[in-house]
This record gives C-alpha cells, structure tokens and sequence, in this order.
C-alpha cells in the first residue's frame, strides 16, 4: 500500500484565542467563533487534521457548541473544506457534556484527543464505533478487512467505511485491486 | 385599579391571575394616567417566576400608562426582607412606586439565604457572561450539587438568558433560588426568566411566515421540539432545556401569549390573557440529575 498521502497536524489553534474570552454564550458569539475557525482551516493546505484546543475555556452553553463544533463538523463532512479535519483537544469534563448534546441533537460525532489516545464523541452506532475502533488500531483500514474481523458481507462492509467516511472520521487514501479480480479503496484514520 | 391577589403563594399558577387582573391596562389609550396598584399584603412567598414576570409586567404597564405603577409591599418581614437580599426593591424601585419604608438596596448573598441568583436585568450578552461568571463561583460542590449538575444549571439558565438577547428584542430579567426540603433534605433549585418582548410566536415569524396563524400554545410545542428547525443556525435551545428538566424529573412552566403550557409530572396548558415575551419557570431536584 501506498502510505505517502498521510495527514499533516496543523499547529494547534486556540478557541480562547478566537472568542477572546473564558466564557462562551449563545448563539452570536458560537457564530463568530465558527467563522474565524472556518477560515483558518480553509487557510489549510489539503490532508491536514487541525488540532482545535479549549484550553482555558470555563464554560460553554449548548447553543455556542452547537455553532462551533457542529457547524465545522457540518462544513467538514459535506466536502466543502476538501481533506481538512478537526480534532478537539483539552476539552474539560463539564465542557465534554455540553459538546456531546450539542452534537447529539445534530445526530453527528467528533474526534476529541485526551493524553494523545483519540476518541470519538457525539452520536455514533455501535457497529460503526466498533468499525472505526478497529480501524484505528490498524491506522489503514479496506472492507476486505472489515468484512473478516466483523464476519459481514462486501456491500455491508463498504456500507460502514462510507458511513465512516461522511462522518469525517477516516478518508480515501489510494484504489487498491482486491486480489479477486475486482478493487477497493483504502481508507485512513483521521487522527 | 388596585389589584390584591387572594392566593398568599406567588407561584406560575397564582401569577396566571395577576396577568388576567392586569388585563384592562392593554385596552387602555396610550398615555392615559389611570394608576395601576398591585398590593402584595397578604403574600407570604414568592418564587423565581414570580419575582421577575413582576418586573417585566410592572415595566410594561409603567411603559404602556405613562405613570408608575404601585406596589405595596408584603406584610410578612422575612419575605420583604428576601426580596431585599435578591434585589427585587432595587430593581421595582426603578420602574414603580414602592409603598412604605422598604430597604430598596441588596445586600450581600449569605450563604444562608436561598438566594443563589440575585435578580438581574439581562439586555445584553456581557450580562449573561456577568451571570454565568458569578454562578460558576456560588455553584460548587459544597452546595451539594456535582460537576454535572452545575453544568447544567448554569447552561439552562444561559439558554434562557440568551433567549432573551437573541430572540425577545427586549429586555429581562433572571433570578434562581436554593432550596433544601424541609421533610427529606432533598435540595433543589427553582429558576425564574422572563422577558416582555415580541414573545415565542412572532419570534418564530421571522423564519416560519405560517407563524402567523399559530396559537401561542402552537408556536409553544414548536419551540420545544426537538430539531424543530431544519436550519443549522437555530433551534436546540428550548428543546435542550426540555430534555435536562425531563432528566431531573423536574417542572418547566413557558408561558407566551396567552398560554401557559406546564411540563413535569401532570403536563398540561392553561389559557388566560395575552401578556407581551415569555415567561419559564423550573423546577430542579439536584440529586435526580445526579
């Protein structure tokens, strides 16, 4: 397989830094948060991950997580910002809460990074968890392989890669021929 | 006009009265003199909800007579003396008369008294981060609550609060009191936020033009239901609000229009007359959200 396209980790951008203070209320002040975060990722070349910190931030409302985090997961997802990916860093217990119902109610999910382990938040099934657990442990992931450790068929398999995928959660990296006479891609983890 | 209610609890259901009382000030001509007298003598308690739609409807009749209404104060020493302690005297003081020898300045929040949030005005996003700095200093463990718990409190009230700044296009107020039940030990916390603006329905006119020909009980159920809104950039706070009352198996009260609708153990609505903004009432048990 091919390994060259990999991600490349952007410097850590600060949410405290962009929203100019510890405390995080409403609606308006999620939005102007979600425009400066937006336009520093597309600053991005493609292929990067942006490691998003909320370091310093005592507090977060539901309605300002939803337009910060969910609106960017919402960018990233639909393809607009091309291979630029987010990963939350330094995000406090009582912060966590608050993401998740945020990102619970949009039904979607999110990397958070803890002491360099990565893990996903938000709503998420528990075949397509397992999926990406697995996916992650291997770093590079094919439905061929997805359909022995899981036992499933093809079309299943590439059903929960794609559902990965949309998430935002891991990316195309290379076509590979299966060795059955047919091809599949190759997927890597976000992170 | 003087208007004395009967009931000696001010509660959502006791304030429902009031509003109805207060109904002939809104068929009034702009302007006229006609004094407006609220007498609380025979009050002997008052809760979150109560306080702050008493300020929003004494401003709007002050704004709407063009004279100060009158307030009497309660007989009871110690609910006068609370209401001084949440600041409820300095701010009535500013938008009507008081009557008699009332101490209109707060005092400091002991920690004895069940004033966890004095009453604040809410016009402006510096307000609610005022609000939810000093609640992140008062909420801590040693009042009982967990991590959780105090998360969630302080989001509910600043979903409320910025439902205001948001939404209203006009100004509020919030306050929140710390109680501990007498026959169990069972603390909880009563919320109270109200605002005299364009209220839920027309709010929701601005993106749904059907709007129009809702209820207010309509435009209520829409307003909490989730992702009720396709758009990204709306809905969730209201809902949100809903579901974490619901974990704590506790009461909410939103009142907008001219309905009351009541969500806890018996849901259900009550009809009375049309008052300006919205009004919500809630009702926590700290140990059920633990």
């Amino acid at each position: 397989m091919d390994n060259s396209v990999k991600l490349t980790r952007a410097a850590i951008l600060s949410v405290r830094t962009l929203a100019g203070t510890d405390i995080l209320n409403g609606r308006e002040e999620g939005r102007k948060v979600f425009e400066k975060l937006v336009k520093h990722l597309e600053s991005q070349p493609l292929d990067t991950i942006l490691p998003l910190s909320f370091a310093g931030i005592k507090f977060l409302d539901y309605s300002c997580a939803d337009e910060i985090v969910y609106r960017t997961i919402s960018r990233i997802t639909s393809g607009e910002l091309g291979a630029r990916f987010i990963v939350l860093q330094n995000v406090s217990t009582s912060l966590e809460e608050n993401i998740t119902v945020a990102l619970n109610t949009r039904d979607v999910c999110c990397l958070l990074e803890e002491q360099k382990e990565i893990r996903v938040i938000g709503k998420i099934s528990d075949p397509i968890s397992n999926t990406y657990s697995f996916a992650a442990r291997k770093g590079m992931i094919t439905a061929g392989e997805v359909g022995d450790e899981f036992k499933t068929k093809v079309s299943a398999s590439s059903n929960r890669l794609t559902t990965l995928e949309r998430m935002g959660l891991i990316y195309k990296v290379e076509e590979v021929p299966t060795g059955r006479g047919g091809k599949q891609y190759v997927y890597r983890v976000v992170g | 006009m003087e208007i004395k209610p009967i009931e000696e609890k001010l509660t959502p259901i006791s304030m429902d009265w009031i509003f109805n009382a207060f109904a002939p000030a809104w068929n009034q001509k702009p302007g006229r003199r006609k004094k407006f007298v609220l007498d609380l003598g025979n009050i002997r308690f008052i809760d979150p909800y109560s306080e702050v739609c008493l300020c929003v409807l004494l401003k709007a009749i002050s704004e709407r007579i063009a004279a100060p209404p009158q307030i009497i104060p309660p007989e009871s020493e110690s609910v006068v003396h609370y209401l001084t302690m949440s600041g409820f005297w300095r701010h009535i003081s500013a938008i009507a008369d008081v009557c008699g020898d009332v101490n209109l300045e707060s005092k400091p929040i002991s920690l004895d008294s069940n004033v966890l949030l004095e009453l604040t005005k809410i016009g402006t996003v510096a307000d609610i981060k005022c609000i939810t700095r000093r609640l992140i200093e008062i909420i801590d463990t040693n009042l009982g609550y967990s991590e959780k718990n105090k998360t969630e409190i302080i989001s509910l009230i600043s979903e409320l609060c910025c439902n205001i700044t948001d939404h209203s296009k006009g100004v509020g107020w919030v306050t929140a009191q710390n109680y501990c039940h007498h026959n169990n030990g069972k603390k909880f916390i009563n919320i109270g936020v109200a605002d005299g603006g364009v209220g839920i329905r027309d709010s929701l006119g601005s993106r749904f033009p059907e709007a129009a020909v809702w209820t207010h009980e309509t435009a209520i159920v829409k307003a909490l239901t989730k992702n009720f809104s396709s758009r990204p950039d709306r809905g969730l706070g209201l809902a949100t609000v809903k579901k974490i009352v619901g974990e704590y198996k506790g009461h909410l009260h939103i009142r907008s229009g001219n309905y009351r609708a009541f969500l806890g153990s018996s849901p259900g609505g009550f009809s009375g007359a049309w008052f300006p903004g919205v009004q919500v009432s809630i009702q926590l048990s700290e140990s059920a959200g633990s």
